[in-house]
């Protein structure tokens, strides 16, 4: 047996390397003119055609200039073009003033025209084709012009060119990237990490940087230490009024539109009765639920529409909690304690939707409803609702601007495969009622046909709705003039500034 | 061992491999969801959903499938990811120095942990030094990484503030998550290196070997830890191939950026391509460690024959 070892003669070179490791505990200051941003998940991409992710539909809305935007009652608004209305099958569009790429080259009609068309092409297979499926052209007429005509009337048209522009030379190349040239407030500082995403203001210069913290305590920390100057959204109840409590942290609300509510099956089982579906609306107490498991961060949804939308209804009337009318329902149907009704209810395995499923139990327990909870991972849950293989589930809708909503939602030609009636809600009153209010020749009688829609919804619950969850804004003490809007859009980093002198992050 | 056995290790290991893409491929046919969904949202046409699945090979028959799967695995080419549209190895490849990083880090600290650990209590068999090395082993092996990794983060970048929270934007980034995974490692590793050295040094040849005069240091490190490696040996190159594959819990909580996260966000996204591509690096891994594994434990270990 030889007495020199190959395993043992590793020892050296294994010591060196925990020195070099050790060493490296000390080097953790980060550079501190980076505002940095915590971000839940990574961006998908940092292409507008395929953003449809929260994070990568907020990035590229920093980095693309889009035709139209919204107001604060999310009516389509100039960004980039104005618009005229020839007739409702066809639209002109100007540029409005001189706009630029980030390479300095002028966006022209033809950008808009190719951006569009690319998203209207099969092979790039964009999530928005199907929204702009009825444009049947798109045309330049001049640098600064686009025709766009349209196979159906759309009075609402302008408020779908909200992608961002892309270079139309850039897109004649074939092959898809994750980023283009942009045009917007903000351009890429660095090759695109979806973990780490390098922004620069353009205006000043500011580095703005995206970072990945999958783990919400882990988020919450790095911001109470200093290593994340702010985080949107994305935070339990309780870790947002843990960090609100910590020095320097300040912790603001602010109203969002992200609508959640309880779908039934309206095509088979016990939920096909209206009475079932009330039964159930009575016995949720949606106080407690936003005053409990939200801690008050949420407010309470009375129909898709946030109030303040301009098709939204601003009075609605409220759904009651009232347990009683929940058993004398259920009594009329037959139910009691002896022959309770069972329902099952699917919800994804996100750990705060599984909590909130468990509440909902409790609740319809208190009438006699046995609930049956089945959690499953997000492909199974959603596959399993679009299959219409459910009683009752629980889901959002996020980033509703356009009541076009209805029609996707709640038309009976829209059961899926080809749109999002998920329940297979049928009724030949909502659809004349849709189309009537797509057909209203201005927006006042536009909004009366959506408030008849949504008043119409109160009735059939198809939906029973439940809340709209606020924005939470978490922000360390260097940052100044921070702020968000309804959509929890990143927009308010055009303003924003680091209060480099008073606040030195020092992590180490 | 020959050039021959050389071989026929090399040969089963590609057997195995082959054996792993394509359970990996036949897996990813059974998950639920479809691809299309995922890619073109609800407002899609029944017309744009098909000719998407005929682009993307979906309508083709499972035997066709498996062709073009084994095609692109053989000259490079692993697909693109239906989210990004970037190449799969381009992808996976990005990742994994993080996910070599952190492996190799966590290695480095579960052998300084588990070395001193397991002789202290080799040596002092039923005493109170091999009480309390058992105890601490118990406490690292048992305490799983979601808690161990938050509770070294309030202890050492919370309170003491020696390392940063979490992420990769700074050199010490790597040193609470290595540690997290070296923990439980080195429980396991002390243990094993405590029997084998308990076995070992009963052995005559230590004996003997201090009988020649070689002090007790100098016959413990030649004779007694060369001989315990062996089975310590195995059971390290399990765990590497388990760490390399990616420690999906511990970089989730500390937002490290390799190869499980890289499998998670696959599986949220349903990007079934990139998530074929994550699994079989991981199982690829796994293998390829564990021959290397047996292949170091012959060089360590001349007895063992692999001709039988």
């Amino acid at each position: 047996m030889s007495n020199r070892s190959p395993c043992s003669n590793r020892g050296a070179e294994l010591l060196s390397l925990l020195l070099l490791v050790s060493l490296l505990i000390g080097c953790a200051e980060q550079p501190d003119a980076v505002l940095r941003v915590g971000l839940s998940s990574a961006p998908a991409t940092l292409d507008p055609r395929h953003a449809t992710d929260a994070a990568a539909a907020r990035l590229c809305r920093l980095l693309y200039a889009s035709p139209v935007d919204f107001d604060a009652a999310f009516r389509p608004q100039p960004a980039l073009m104005t618009w005229e209305m020839h007739a409702p099958e066809h639209y002109v569009f100007r540029l409005r003033g001189e706009a630029f790429f980030h390479d300095g080259t002028p966006i022209r009609a033809e950008d808009v025209a190719a951006t569009y068309r690319s998203v209207l092409d099969p092979a790039q297979a964009s999530p928005f084709r199907g929204a702009l499926a009825h444009i049947i052209s798109l045309e330049a007429t001049s640098p600064k012009t686009l025709e766009v005509r349209l196979s159906r009337p759309d009075p609402l048209f302008p408020g779908l060119l909200t992608l961002g522009v892309l270079p139309a030379r850039e897109l004649e190349q074939a092959r898809r990237t994750s980023a283009y040239t942009g045009s917007g407030g903000f351009r890429l500082a660095a090759e695109f990490n979806p973990q780490h995403v390098q922004l620069v203001r353009q205006v000043d210069g500011q580095r703005v940087d995206f970072l990945v913290v999958p783990n919400e305590t882990t988020r919450a920390l790095k911001v109470s230490r200093g290593e994340l100057d702010l985080v949107q959204g994305g935070m339990s109840p309780e870790l947002t009024a843990w960090l609100s409590r910590q020095p320097g942290i300040t912790v603001r609300r602010v109203k969002g539109t992200v609508y959640t509510y309880l779908g039934f099956n309206l095509h088979s089982g016990p939920t096909r009765d209206l009475r079932v579906r009330q039964a159930i609306a009575h016995a949720i107490d949606r106080d407690a639920l936003v005053r409990h498991a939200f801690k008050a961060q949420a407010r309470l949804a009375d129909g898709v529409l946030v109030p303040e939308h301009w098709a939204g209804v601003p009075d609605p009337e409220r759904l009651r909690h009232d347990p009683a009318r929940s058993r004398s329902l259920l009594s009329e149907l037959g139910y009691g304690p002896a022959d309770p009704l069972e329902l099952t209810y699917k919800t994804s395995n996100d750990f705060f939707r599984r909590r909130i499923a468990t509440i909902l139990q409790d609740q319809l327990a208190a009438v006699g409803i046995r609930l049956e909870i089945r959690s499953h991972d997000w492909g199974t849950f959603f596959g399993d609702i679009r299959r219409g293989d459910f009683q009752v589930y629980a889901l959002s809708w996020v980033g509703l601007q356009l009541p076009d909503i209805f029609r996707q939602a709640f038309h009976s030609a829209s059961v899926p495969p080809t749109g999002a009636n998920r329940g297979r809600y049928a009724s030949a009153e909502m659809d004349a009622l849709i189309e009537q209010a797509e057909r209203a020749p201005d927006e006042a009688a536009r909004a009366a046909g959506y408030r008849a829609v949504q008043r119409l919804l109160g009735r059939d619950l198809p939906y029973v709705s439940l809340w709209f969850e606020d924005i939470v804004v978490v922000q360390g003490a260097r940052v100044v003039g921070y702020d968000t809007n309804l959509n929890g859009h990143y927009d308010g980093l055009l303003e924003t500034r680091l209060a480099l002198d008073e606040h030195r992050a020092a992590p180490h | 061992m020959g050039v021959v056995q050389l071989a026929a290790r090399l040969f089963a290991m590609l057997v195995t491999l082959f054996g792993v893409s394509l359970l990996v491929f036949l897996m990813m046919q059974a998950i639920p969801g479809d691809p299309v969904d995922a890619m073109l949202g609800e407002q899609a046409s029944g017309a744009d959903r098909t000719a998407l699945r005929a682009a993307l090979g979906l309508d083709a028959s499972l035997p066709e499938q498996l062709r073009r799967y084994y095609g692109g695995l053989l000259v490079g080419d692993w697909g693109l990811s239906l989210q990004t549209q970037e190449p799969i190895l381009g992808t996976l490849a990005a990742r994994a120095p993080g996910t070599l990083l952190l492996a190799g880090n966590a290695l480095v600290f579960a052998l300084l942990l588990a070395l001193p650990l397991g002789i202290w209590s080799a040596l002092r068999p039923g005493r109170v030094p091999d009480h309390f090395a058992g105890l601490v082993a118990l406490i690292g092996g048992a305490v799983p990484g979601f808690i161990l990794g938050p509770v070294l983060i309030v202890v050492f970048a919370v309170w003491l503030g020696w390392a940063p929270v979490g992420g990769a934007d700074s050199h010490g980034s790597v040193v609470l998550p290595a540690l997290t995974l070296a923990i439980g490692m080195a429980a396991i590793l002390s243990r094993q290196l405590r029997a084998a050295l308990l076995e070992v040094l009963a052995e005559p040849f230590m004996r003997a070997a201090r009988a020649r005069g070689l002090g007790f240091a100098a016959a413990l490190w030649r004779h007694g830890l060369r001989n315990a490696a062996i089975p310590v040996l195995t059971v390290l190159g399990m765990q590497l191939g388990a760490l390399l594959g990616g420690a999906v819990i511990t970089e989730t909580v500390f937002a490290w950026p390799g190869l499980g996260t890289l499998t998670v966000e696959a599986i949220e996204r349903r990007d079934y391509p990139l998530l074929q591509g994550c699994v079989l690096v991981i199982s690829a891994a796994y293998v390829v460690v564990n021959r290397l594994t047996d292949l170091l434990t012959a060089w360590c270990d001349p007895r063992i024959d692999w001709s039988r």
